[in-house]
């Protein structure tokens, strides 16, 4: 009875061994999930005060604002470097440190942003945050 | 000894099953929530986009109307490798229950059938 036990539970072990390889995510970390909030809640607060402030603010203004957002995300690339399993995640990050200094130029360009790219800009930043959140908080 | 196998067979599936199901629909919906979220922030920016391409102000630029669009494409990307992360980490977790759970039932009932020495 107990070969039975043991040769069933050795049969279970390696074939999910099998299975994680192919379909593994990285574990929840805390540190990376609060990295992804405040870059998140930076570029949310930039973006909202453009829609108060209007088209006035111009880029000397808002330069260091996005300097601040890319080094938190830099910061969580650095940390995503070093975690298993990290090829999507990575990815995402990478999307999202893009976006950002694709809004940088923009409003560079602009001078003082325009309402185009106040909505569209922080269309995009919106969403790709929120799937960065979303996915480290949802890690197990 | 006498054995009801029928009883314990039932016993066993009906636990197993329960619990197999109801972890299903615990991911399921978490999964569900999550790809609406995305979806509901997708067709945010699509609208700002198309908004700024048809503005009867200075509109978006036809070339800047289809880089705005490739970034969307990108994001969208994004949001398929977080659904394929989540859907991951939820097997991980998934399958380690559920291993656990149909294992403590088995052993629990071939417990029971050991002789008494």
């Amino acid at each position: 009875m107990k070969k039975i036990i043991f040769i069933l539970s050795a049969i279970v072990v390696l074939s999910s061994c099998g299975l994680f390889n192919k379909l593994a995510a990285p574990k929840h970390n805390s540190t990376a999930l609060s990295l992804a909030q405040s870059a998140y809640r930076e570029d949310s607060a930039l973006y909202e005060s453009f829609k108060i402030l209007g088209t006035d603010l111009s880029y000397s203004h808002a330069a260091d604002i996005y300097d601040v957002i890319e080094s938190t995300i830099q910061q969580k690339i650095d940390l995503d470097t070093t975690r298993k399993y990290n090829t999507q995640i990575l990815s995402m990050d990478h999307t999202w440190y893009n976006q950002v200094e694709s809004a940088r130029q923009d409003h560079q360009r602009d001078g003082t942003i325009s309402v185009n790219h106040i909505n569209v800009n922080g269309a995009l930043l919106n969403q790709i945050g929120h799937i960065v959140v979303r996915t480290e908080t949802t890690y197990k | 000894m006498s054995v009801d196998i029928n009883s314990i067979i039932s016993g066993v599936y009906n636990d197993f099953a329960n619990n197999f199901l109801a972890a299903i629909g615990t991911d399921s919906k978490e999964l569900l929530v999550t790809g609406a979220t995305y979806v509901t922030d997708a067709k945010t920016s699509l609208v700002a986009i198309g908004t700024a391409a048809l503005a009867t102000e200075n509109p978006m630029s036809w070339a800047e109307f289809k880089l705005k669009l490739i970034e969307e494409g990108k994001i969208a990307v994004a949001a398929f490798k977080s659904v394929e992360q989540l859907l991951a980490t939820d097997v991980q977790s998934f399958i380690n229950s559920q291993i656990a759970s149909f294992e403590s039932l088995l052993l629990g009932q071939l417990i029971k059938l050991q002789p008494v020495t």
